[in-house]
């Protein structure tokens, strides 16, 4: 009788074998009690190398349970809600303190409390007072009003013959040491920015252009003006146009004058958006021109001298902060802008300079 | 458990390797088909190795004086 190898005794309790190899075995078991014994030791030293090789297996972790799981889930949600009911009371608590102090500040009385004392306030009390102040002057047998308004937007410009209003008031008040009055010079300057920018027509210009609002910037002259084209304005000036090679040209304005050259303005732009203007002309149009927008200025200096009376080829400051005028015989040529003298100075040199090598 | 590790050291790698498939939980076929044996040839190498690893740890625990009853 064949006896069962060992192997396949292993193989048989591993599960191993067929089922018909299975059948065999146990009918050969059933017979034979070595072949049990040594099935017996077999199983023995399975369980032992299993009870062996368990020892290597790393340590089990056991999942914590549904109740400490469901325990932490509600801890976690309970701080969550702590947390949140601690920000909305924070809230709450700037909100009330916020419409608090934004009561207190709209019901309390006017003149009085520490925002009446702000800079922005005095700002706008004093612009309210020159409006005012204004209204009242111009009501006849108004009281002359200590403290003259700096109005930037002169209604309208006074004519040459007529009083200027006194500028020292204006300089001594207090509203000249606000900066509200740039936001109303700035509104009423929008219109003349828009025209300025405007794109040139290419044609020889037959619109005309009175330039009737009184600006108190100076970027603007009296006068009828045309609006032309550059190939236009020069065919009628029959020489150069005065300008600064390398800017952008925005608009040149022609005025024509009697038994001369026309006067030219040609209007350029610098790269910070600024508006600089050359102006070409006879030496009293030009002058006069100056002049004229000098003392509509409100913020620019006063007219230092005359002009005219400057010999020729010599350089006169006519306004330092605004514009630079050269006269060579009877002709001036003058740039206008905010830009410091320095620089106008240097640049009517170079319009000069460019000019006489044309 | 540095015992058992000691007394696996001492089986040849195709011997361990078929020791660890099994005790795995893999089934003849399976440890045949990962090791490209014969799935007669799993059975006997499972006896080789069961033995030697017994074998192995019951010599090293005679060795230090320790009961190392052998089943």
């Amino acid at each position: 009788m064949r006896h069962i190898p060992e192997e396949e005794l292993h193989a048989y309790l591993d599960q191993g074998l067929s089922r018909t190899q299975c059948v065999e075995i146990e009918s050969h078991l059933a017979a034979c009690s070595s072949c049990q014994a040594t099935r017996d030791g077999i199983a023995a030293l399975r369980d032992r190398t299993t009870a062996l090789l368990a020892t290597l297996a790393p340590p089990r972790t056991i999942p914590p349970s549904f109740e400490s799981l469901r325990r932490r889930a509600d801890e976690a949600v309970s701080a969550r809600r702590r947390r949140l009911h601690l920000l909305a009371w924070a809230a709450s608590l700037v909100l009330a303190v916020g419409l608090g102090w934004s009561a207190s500040v709209i019901f309390r009385p006017r003149g009085g409390g520490s925002f009446a004392e702000g800079p922005a306030s005095r700002a706008v009390q004093a612009h309210t007072a020159s409006r005012l102040d204004t209204l009242r002057a111009g009501q006849p047998g108004a009281a002359p009003s200590p403290i003259r308004p700096a109005e930037p937007t002169q209604p309208e410009r006074p004519a040459p013959s007529a009083p200027q209003p006194s500028r020292e008031p204006r300089r001594t008040s207090a509203v000249r040491s606000v900066a509200y009055p740039t936001h109303a010079d700035s509104t009423t300057r929008r219109p003349d920015r828009e025209a300025v920018l405007s794109v040139l027509n290419t044609q020889p210009a037959p619109e005309l252009t009175k330039l009737d609002s009184p600006r108190s910037s100076g970027e603007d002259f009296d006068g009828m003006w045309r609006t032309m084209s550059w190939d236009g304005a020069q065919a009628e000036a029959g020489k150069p146009l005065p300008h600064i090679d390398g800017l952008p040209v925005v608009q040149i304005q022609v005025q024509n004058a009697e038994g001369t050259r026309p006067v030219m303005v040609v209007a350029q732009q610098l790269a910070s958006g600024q508006v600089i203007r050359t102006i070409e002309g006879s030496a009293a149009e030009v002058s006069q021109l100056l002049a004229r927008r000098t003392m509509t200025d409100v913020d620019s200096v006063q007219l230092r001298g005359d002009s005219s009376t400057h010999t020729a080829a010599g350089a006169a400051a006519i306004d330092p902060s605004h514009s630079m005028a050269m006269q060579v015989g009877d002709r001036m040529l003058a740039i206008t802008g905010d830009l410091p003298s320095d620089s106008l100075r240097a640049m009517i040199r170079r319009i000069n300079a460019e000019m006489r090598s044309k | 458990m540095a015992s058992v590790q000691d007394a696996l050291n001492t089986l040849t790698p195709r011997d361990r390797e078929i020791l660890l498939l099994w005790d795995a939980g893999l089934s003849y076929p399976e440890i045949a088909a990962q090791t490209g044996l014969a799935v007669g040839a799993v059975g006997t190498t499972l006896a080789r190795a069961r033995r030697r690893l017994v074998d192995a740890h019951d010599r090293q625990h005679s060795g230090t004086g320790t009961d190392a009853a052998h089943s």
